[in-house]
């Protein structure tokens, strides 16, 4: 959908932002949070909910009908409805943060030689999601550590904790070979 | 490559190939009443504290910064200085380098005024209109004029009740004045001037960085009118009445859904035969509520493209103006059993847009 002739993008103020994003990804963005809540009025609320956070950290978004954009609003709707899903059904959010057992070393030189980025996205795919949303935040959408904490609802030091491991993870990964359960 | 690099490289595949899984246009959801009026008021919030924001940024100095906005007055709110006049009276508060001021009944007469929205339509030449704001039941409507020097010019009419206005008047003398026979109150303060006046339902505040009698000759000579019904045929959507009843907009040509029937369906039909051959063209169509609250929808094809504006700042469960202008390829009437639907098309969307039923 053609929203803004390319001359005017610059002076799109944010409430036009908030406006077009609104227009653009709310049916998705419903689509999202009702496949995992399964409830009309819950998965408005995780909209909702999903567009007020969106706002603090709506000047990062350049463009509206992206695939960056549509995957950060896709990412933190998904966040919001999980968290109202297992507060609905009164679990405790597992946190991989928390689980013992996780590698804790940094990211090793093998990330850094490897040159198949296929066969990395492969083992992207294979991360924990709450990590690979992390990674997204981090390398798609260029947040900060602080700016992915306040997006996810989680402190900052487990949102560093979430790249940190993704990271060696992925040269867990990449060393033996192999993907990890 | 840098690792970092590389990382965006493969997330940037990641990400692409799980937005594959939501590439078939999701069901449209036609969200609840209360769910739209809350993202409604989430946008206009977002609006009014960009206004905050752009007006401080332009007197930075905050010499003179005026905004109206609701204030929860206490009882015990002290009248300074009044000036009565017929139903409404100024009431003006001094305090810390400021001054409040509301407007309270009387107790005498009747409101004379009748629903109705000033604009200004000769602005001095450079300048254009580059905002809209409005929210009837709140601070009301905000009209923006800029010029490429970044000068601007702000008009606000709001329902004098309930609404208080504080303008700063450190250093500066709050001067009583008449504008356009009715009281009003002026200040200049550093190059930047507000001029404030009220009749027996609205407020008005004219903000400008003009001089003193420019923006005095602004309000007093050139630019303010009521508009009568004759003329409101063909306005721009926003410059309508809040007050449009649906005899109004049948006068006005345009197509009405109302408890009464349906009205000028033929130029709706006339519309869409002209939008296949590409024929500019515009049709206004206008849903009354069982309460005559009135929901505006406009569309116009120019360029080859069908434009869609929504104004459903009348409507009670709406307190903000959302207009839409969406842009389309193509629209149709739709027979759908008992009803007819009036659909537009975009390329960029998998499902159709819905703008209204009409009952067979």
């Amino acid at each position: 959908m053609k929203r803004m002739a390319a001359g005017e993008k610059q002076r799109q103020t944010q409430s036009e932002k908030l406006e077009a994003l609104y227009k653009t990804y709310r049916h998705l963005m419903f689509y999202v949070a009702y496949s995992i809540l399964h409830d009309i009025p819950t998965a408005e609320d995780a909209v909702q909910q999903a567009f007020v956070r969106v706002i603090s950290h709506i000047e990062k978004i350049s463009e509206i009908d992206c695939p960056q954009t549509k995957n950060f609003m896709v990412i933190i709707v998904k966040n919001i409805s999980l968290n109202l899903y297992h507060s609905r059904r009164k679990k405790e959010t597992v946190s991989f943060d928390e689980v013992e057992g996780w590698m804790l070393s940094s990211p090793r030189d093998e990330i850094q030689e490897w040159e198949d980025s296929q066969q990395l996205e492969s083992f992207m795919e294979r991360l924990p999601e709450s990590y690979r949303d992390a990674l997204m935040l981090r390398y798609d959408n260029g947040y900060s550590t602080a700016e992915i904490a306040a997006l996810l609802g989680i402190q900052e030091e487990n949102a560093k904790k979430r790249l940190q491991r993704a990271r060696a993870k992925l040269a867990d990964m990449i060393a033996e070979g192999e993907g990890v359960d | 490559m840098e690792a970092e690099d590389f990382f965006k490289e493969s997330v940037a595949r990641l990400r692409d190939r799980q937005l594959a899984s939501y590439s078939k246009q999701p069901p449209i959801h036609i969200f609840s009443p209360s769910f739209e009026k809350e993202m409604q008021e989430l946008i206009a919030k977002q609006r009014m504290t960009e206004l905050g924001t752009s007006a401080k940024n332009i007197w930075r100095q905050a010499a003179c910064f005026a905004f109206a906005g609701l204030l929860g007055l206490s009882l015990c709110f002290v009248s300074v200085g009044a000036w009565s006049r017929d139903f409404l009276r100024m009431v003006e508060q001094e305090g810390d380098g400021k001054t409040d001021i509301r407007f309270a009944r009387t107790g005498e007469g009747t409101p004379q005024t009748s629903d109705v929205q000033y604009t200004l339509t000769d602005v001095p030449q450079g300048y254009r209109r580059t905002g809209h704001i409005n929210s009837p039941g709140g601070a009301g409507d905000y009209i923006i004029y800029e010029n490429d020097a970044g000068k601007r010019i702000i008009f606000n009419q709001m329902p004098a009740e309930g609404v208080g206005i504080s303008l700063n008047t450190e250093g500066a003398e709050l001067e009583q004045i008449e504008c356009r026979g009715h009281p009003a109150r002026f200040l200049e303060n550093e190059g930047m001037c507000s001029l404030l006046w009220y009749d027996d339902r609205y407020a008005y505040m004219l903000t400008t960085d003009l001089p003193r009698n420019d923006t005095l000759a602004l309000a007093e000579k050139i630019t303010l009118k009521v508009l009568p019904y004759s003329t409101l045929q063909k306005l721009p959507i926003e410059l309508l009445p809040r007050d449009y009843p649906p005899e109004i907009a049948r006068e006005n040509g345009d197509v009405v859904i109302s408890a009464d029937g349906v009205f000028h369906f033929e130029q709706l039909e006339a519309f869409v035969a002209g939008c296949t051959k590409k024929q500019e063209g515009a049709v206004r169509i206008v849903h009354y509520a069982p309460d005559n609250s009135a929901l505006i929808d406009d569309l116009q094809m120019k360029d080859g493209h069908i434009y869609y504006t929504r104004d459903q700042s009348r409507w009670e469960q709406s307190e903000v103006s959302f207009e839409e202008g969406e842009e389309y390829d193509s629209i149709g009437i739709v027979t759908n059993g008992e009803e007819q639907v009036l659909t537009l098309y975009s390329r960029h969307y998998d499902a159709p847009v819905e703008v209204v039923r009409f009952q067979n």
